[in-house]
């Protein structure tokens, strides 16, 4: 069951294209990496699942909702994190997650619950009372990834989940990825750290300039090669 | 030099700069609006001190001490560039933003210090114009000074900023300093210092009457006093109408000497300040509340306004006002009304006797034009936007919240001033529902007109928070539209409505007009603000 499908998507700013006629089809249960160089599209693309980004053709829908006619009802099954959280610094973390709680109307039993679990995943319950504003780039990180936790989405994007994660929060967030897929959503993820791709993703995407290079189950893009290697022959034909 | 005027350049820019989203480019015809608003603006600033100045020469030169108006026009320019000033020395100055960036790059302490000051001095000869050159140019006028005047007051007037410069840096650094200390109290302090300020300045001016009848009586005792106490202002004044050239050297040294150990200190790096965003605080587990979207919205809105006094006190100052004037009417009684014609001329200050229910209205809704959070607060939201656009709240949703939060503060302010006044004062009940529904109008519509304003011109783009909330373009066309709107009333009903209309119908033809006006403008928002919303 397609948890994300993007149709023929393409996206320009003032005429000039920065994704042309991407399609991709993301299963439950998947989780789908999506590589490509600085500037290639990876953020434009997540930003318009995330339906922050208006897209100028193509369809996205996910489960099976048109993000252009219901963004809210899409909004709602989906998590999304930028690569740079910059969160409400005169919140404190509580209040933010509060915050994120209510926005999406979690059931007040189920937000304390999920706050509190994931908090102690992440190693954050004693800073939760904290101004965000003092928080590290990796606590700020870590605090977004619990407030997109809090109502249990069906499709999580993330643009460089990584960047700034301790080692045992990177392992604990792969962790959490893998349980989330296993219950039936699925992870779009972005990321520069090919190694963690080929380990972590059942399938992969390589862009180039806007347009889809590669897509596939990672053994089949990898073939015998490793993922580094598939991505830098791509970008190299691309110079060349 | 070369990195100096770079960094002088970049931060100048950042402060002046007017751009859309994504560094657009913005249309020329805001270009004009956004200049015709600074043009009434400075118009309003040079009618204000040049007639002060008028006043003032024309009564102090039979008494040989004109150089009291200039002293007067020095001290009230160097007051003005002082409080705009101070509160943006902490942002600029001892905790910018960029500090780790630009400690970084090959640059010395001594440049990057030198164009903070730079930059912030470029600004204050701007303010200090606004005030000089009406007041000097209304005394050039009436006193016809020889030419040595005019090079020294050249030179004054590029050194005599310096000297609040200095002063709002030393003030600044203590309050950055405290702040550090007293993190937690920091916004508190911030706002009870702002709020005194204000009282301070609200005092002056309510007796300003008084101050003038005494300069007039006691002259040369107030000269005295001036001289003694306010030396750099009195050598300013001497040394321009004396051509003393004792007095231009001491001036000089009274404004380059501070200034020039600020920069030493700022260069060596005496003014470090600690961050205070290393404060942590335990965190004790408490059953969360529930809250409607709009609601969440709402309380996000309130954290942040009073997590930032200066946006606390530009957009809430009305709220503080109306309540101030309430309570100085019921005080006063109908003196009031003498109280608040003032500065007018005698018989326009007689023929206004008999109209206190009229001019209770048009201060209450001046007062609300000065309650407007919804201004800045699309700005504000900055680079942390993508959290309302990636949730599944809708854009009026958004809007709804940010709106609830200014109607929180105009709401309770016009009930309480309306308790006080009716309590007070002999006011009919037709009185007490025009000086209750008027301001409620007229606050819900300039809130609306902030809100679009901001939605039309937003800036994203900012190394200060105060710059959006002081110097945005949508802050500056909904408080200029809204005393040109009010003015519009005004003298629609003294010159137009009341040969047709009694004071009671205009008012509430004027209240249905706003109230009509508002469903039209919550509807544009609805429609091209969302539009707009959802193209940033």
């Amino acid at each position: 069951m397609s948890v994300l499908q993007i149709s023929h998507y393409s996206k320009d700013y003032n005429g000039k294209k920065a994704v042309e006629d991407l399609s991709l089809d993301i299963q439950a249960g998947e989780i789908y990496g999506f590589i490509g160089h600085n500037g290639a599209g990876k953020t434009t693309t997540i930003k318009a699942v995330a339906g922050i980004l208006p897209f100028t053709q193509g369809e996205i829908l996910v489960d099976g909702v048109s993000v252009r006619q219901d963004p809210i009802a899409c909004k709602r099954k989906i998590a999304y994190i930028p690569d740079n959280p910059d969160l409400y610094e005169f919140l404190s973390g509580i209040k933010y997650l509060n915050f994120i709680a209510d926005l999406f109307r979690v059931p007040k039993k189920q937000r304390e619950e999920r706050i509190h679990q994931y908090a102690e995943i992440f190693g954050m319950t004693g800073d939760l009372g904290s101004s965000i504003g003092a928080y590290s780039h990796g606590m700020k990180q870590k605090l977004s990834l619990i407030a997109a936790l809090i109502h249990e989405p069906k499709l999580m994007l993330l643009d460089e989940p990584f960047v700034g994660l301790d080692p045992k929060a990177a392992h604990d967030l792969k962790q959490i990825m893998r349980r989330l897929c296993d219950g039936g959503g699925a992870i779009f993820f972005s990321t520069h750290v090919l190694e963690v791709a080929e380990k972590l993703c059942d399938k992969v995407a390589i862009i180039k300039n806007g347009k889809l290079a590669a897509s596939g189950p990672m053994d089949q893009v990898r073939g015998d090669e490793s993922l580094e290697q598939v991505f830098l022959e791509l970008v190299d034909d691309e110079r060349a | 030099m070369r990195e100096l005027s770079l960094l002088i350049r970049l931060r100048l820019r950042g402060a002046l700069q007017i751009k859309g989203r994504r560094g657009k480019k913005i249309a020329g015809w805001k270009k004009v609006l956004f200049a015709l608003l600074m043009v009434y603006l400075v118009g309003v600033m040079a009618f204000l001190f040049g007639g002060m100045s008028y006043a003032l020469v024309s009564q102090l030169k039979d008494l040989g001490l004109s150089w009291l108006a200039l002293a007067l026009g020095a001290f009230l320019a160097a007051a003005l560039c002082f409080i705009l000033t101070v509160f943006s020395t902490q942002s600029q100055i001892f905790q910018a933003r960029d500090n780790d960036q630009l400690l970084s790059l090959p640059l010395t302490a001594g440049q990057i210090a030198a164009s903070r000051l730079l930059s912030m001095l470029a600004l204050e000869y701007l303010y200090n114009f606004v005030v000089m050159i009406p007041t000097v140019g209304v005394y050039c006028w009436l006193m016809r000074p020889g030419w040595v005047f005019y090079p020294m007051l050249l030179l004054l007037s590029l050194l005599l900023p310096l000297l609040p410069l200095s002063l709002a840096g030393a003030v600044g650094y203590l309050f950055a300093l405290v702040s550090s200390r007293f993190a937690r109290l920091k916004n508190l302090i911030v706002i009870l210092l702002s709020v005194g300020a204000f009282c301070l300045y609200f005092y002056f001016c309510m007796n300003l009457n008084q101050y003038m009848f005494l300069l007039l009586q006691r002259g040369e005792s107030l000269a005295g006093v001036f001289r003694k106490s306010l030396p750099p202002f009195y050598h300013f004044a001497a040394a321009l109408e004396q051509g003393a050239w004792g007095s231009f050297v001491i001036c000089a040294l009274w404004s380059v000497v501070p200034a020039a150990l600020l920069y030493f200190l700022l260069a060596k790096g005496f003014f470090r300040v600690g961050s205070a965003s290393g404060v942590k605080t335990p965190y004790k587990r408490r059953p969360l509340r529930e809250s409607s979207p709009w609601a969440a919205v709402l309380k996000k809105e309130a954290a942040r306004l009073v997590s930032m006094p200066t946006y606390l006190f530009n957009s809430s100052v009305g709220a503080f006002l109306m309540v101030i004037l309430a309570a100085m009417a019921a005080l006063k009684g109908e003196g009031v009304v003498s109280l608040m014609a003032m500065d007018l001329p005698a018989e326009a200050s007689a023929a206004l006797e008999g109209l206190l229910s009229q001019l209770l209205t048009a201060a209450l809704c001046f007062c609300s034009l000065m309650i407007c959070t919804t201004a800045p607060s699309v700005s504000l939201e900055g680079d942390k936007l993508w959290i309302m656009r990636s949730s599944p709240i809708a854009p009026r949703q958004v809007f709804a919240g940010k709106l609830a939060l200014d109607l929180a503060l105009l709401f309770p302010s016009v009930a309480v001033s309306a308790v006080i006044l009716s309590l007070s004062l002999p006011l009919r009940w037709a009185d007490i529902a025009c000086l209750t529904a008027a301001p409620l109008c007229f606050g819900l519509f300039m809130a609306l007109v902030g809100l679009y304003a901001n939605l039309c011109l937003p800036r994203f783009d900012y190394a200060s928070d105060t710059a959006v909330v002081k110097q945005s373009a949508s802050v500056m066309v909904s408080t200029l539209g809204g005393m040109g709107l009010l003015a519009l009333f005004i003298g629609g009903y003294l010159l137009l409505g009341r040969k047709f209309l009694s004071y009671y119908q205009f008012c509430g033809a004027s209240c249905l007009i706003l109230s009509a006006a508002c469903g039209l403008l919550w509807r544009l928002i609805c429609t091209d603000g969302v539009r707009r919303y959802e193209e940033f």
